[in-house]
């Protein structure tokens, strides 16, 4: 099945991708996001905060928005 | 899940978002043809120049074929960067116009989590506010994030400011209001690519919170002013802040400098800016004012330790000119006589030639 996954860690763009059935929204952002610490990202699945248990549906949309990004000058 | 009543403000609002997105789209496809034109550009001139080699070589112009051949490289070179360039416009082109709904939906999540999302229709800006912002101990304040909906449909440039609504500015400079705000510009640094596709795809609350996660942070390697820095002392020259150990006084101006834009005086070594040093024309060395001296006979200003030794150039001109002066002193001595009596006036003494016996300057 295939969601629409939005990172904004980065270059925020945003594209479908194929996920197995039964995917939970931890197994999802470990793949998508490795290295990354759960609290540094703002997780939303269909615009809502979702557990990390919450299974993936087909179409679900998923931002991904760390909650701390370094500016400059 | 039950369904929201539609928010008449908000559907109106997502209506203009997305006419000026589209707009964008528009400019960004006009940016692709550009570049398209410039690789035919390209195209034509290598055309050209393949036509002039095989002349050359036909004709046997060896020596032509050298600039041709130059002109070859530079072709290898430049074809790539025409051709990113066009890539470039292709992929910002690529996005795809969101739908009404998606922006509503957006507006409707902002207006959710903010709280206060709100929108000025005569300036068609649509903002939220921040908390109050501390980083490191410095207190900032909390600060407006602004959206302009008119300026969503320009392809360059920020549509957004940041203001800070209690503001608590760096000392040295009081357009920073953040580390990483100036005059109301946010350098988004990491962020900044995220944050224009989040307004290129109308994701207006990704936007919103992204800005947010620049400015609840900071990043020390690249601030306008460091938080180290926020209450130092702002160099009367650059601007550059500086802590109160760090910060040299000018004796001169009574100015407060950065180490970068002071000196020293190198006769009387006081600290002084290097805007009120000056240079001694005969050692050449950077004195203060103070240290400078005219000389009695020519009004030179020059060092005081080169003018205790004598070392004005007036004293090498005049040795210089001796042997003139006694060659034609016979012939001249009557109207010279009669030029000293009509050029001298009481305290005119810079003008005058004073000889010095045994080369011991006057003091001044």
């Amino acid at each position: 099945m295939k969601v629409l996954f939005i990172n904004n860690d980065g270059g925020g763009f945003a594209d479908y991708v194929e996920v197995a059935e039964g995917t939970t929204v931890e197994q999802f952002f470990g793949k998508q996001l490795p290295g990354a610490q759960a609290e540094d990202v703002l997780i939303r699945v269909n615009r809502q905060p979702v557990p990390k248990d919450h299974v993936l549906r087909e179409g679900d949309r998923v931002t991904m928005t760390p909650v701390k990004i370094e500016g400059a000058a | 899940m039950k369904q929201r009543p539609v928010n008449r403000l908000l559907l109106r609002l997502a209506c203009r978002i997305q006419n000026e997105l589209l707009k964008l789209n528009l400019s960004r496809i006009e940016m692709v043809e550009r570049a398209i034109g410039e690789v035919l550009d390209v195209a034509a001139r290598l055309k050209a120049l393949k036509r002039r080699m095989a002349l050359c070589r036909m004709r046997g112009w060896i020596g032509g074929l050298t600039p041709l051949m130059e002109e070859a490289e530079q072709f290898a070179r430049d074809i790539p960067y025409v051709a990113t360039d066009m890539d470039r416009a292709r992929q910002a082109a690529a996005w795809a116009s969101p739908s009404l709904r998606d922006i509503y939906l957006d507006l409707e999540q902002a207006e959710d989590e903010f709280g206060d999302l709100a929108y000025d229709t005569k300036e068609q800006t649509l903002s939220v506010t921040t908390e109050a912002i501390e980083l490191e101990g410095v207190y900032l304040g909390p600060f407006e994030i602004r959206l302009d909906i008119r300026r969503l449909g320009e392809a360059r440039g920020t549509p957004y400011t940041i203001e800070a609504l209690d503001p608590h500015p760096a000392s040295s400079n009081e357009a920073v209001t953040h580390p990483h705000v100036s005059n109301g510009g946010l350098c988004a640094g990491d962020g900044g690519a995220a944050i224009q596709a989040a307004l290129a795809a109308g994701r207006i609350f990704d936007f919103f919170s992204l800005v947010q996660a620049v400015l609840t942070n900071y990043n020390p390697q690249s601030p306008y002013v460091s938080l180290d820095e926020w209450s130092g002392i702002a160099c009367h020259e650059c601007g550059y802040s500086v802590s109160q150990d760090d910060v040299y006084w000018c004796a001169v101006c009574e100015n407060d400098f950065c180490q970068d834009c002071s000196s020293y005086c190198s006769r009387c070594n006081e600290t002084v800016c290097h805007n009120c040093l000056e240079t001694c024309p005969v050692c050449d060395e950077s004195v203060c004012p103070g240290c400078l001296d005219t000389c009695p006979r020519c009004g030179r200003e020059l060092c005081r330790t080169c003018l205790e030794e004598d070392q004005c150039p007036c004293q090498e001109e005049e040795e210089d000119d001796e042997p003139d002066a006694s060659r034609n002193e016979g012939s001249q001595e009557g109207s010279r006589e009669g030029n000293q009596g009509e050029e001298r006036h009481p305290g005119q003494t810079v003008a005058e030639p004073v000889r010095i016996e045994g080369g011991a300057a006057p003091q001044a």
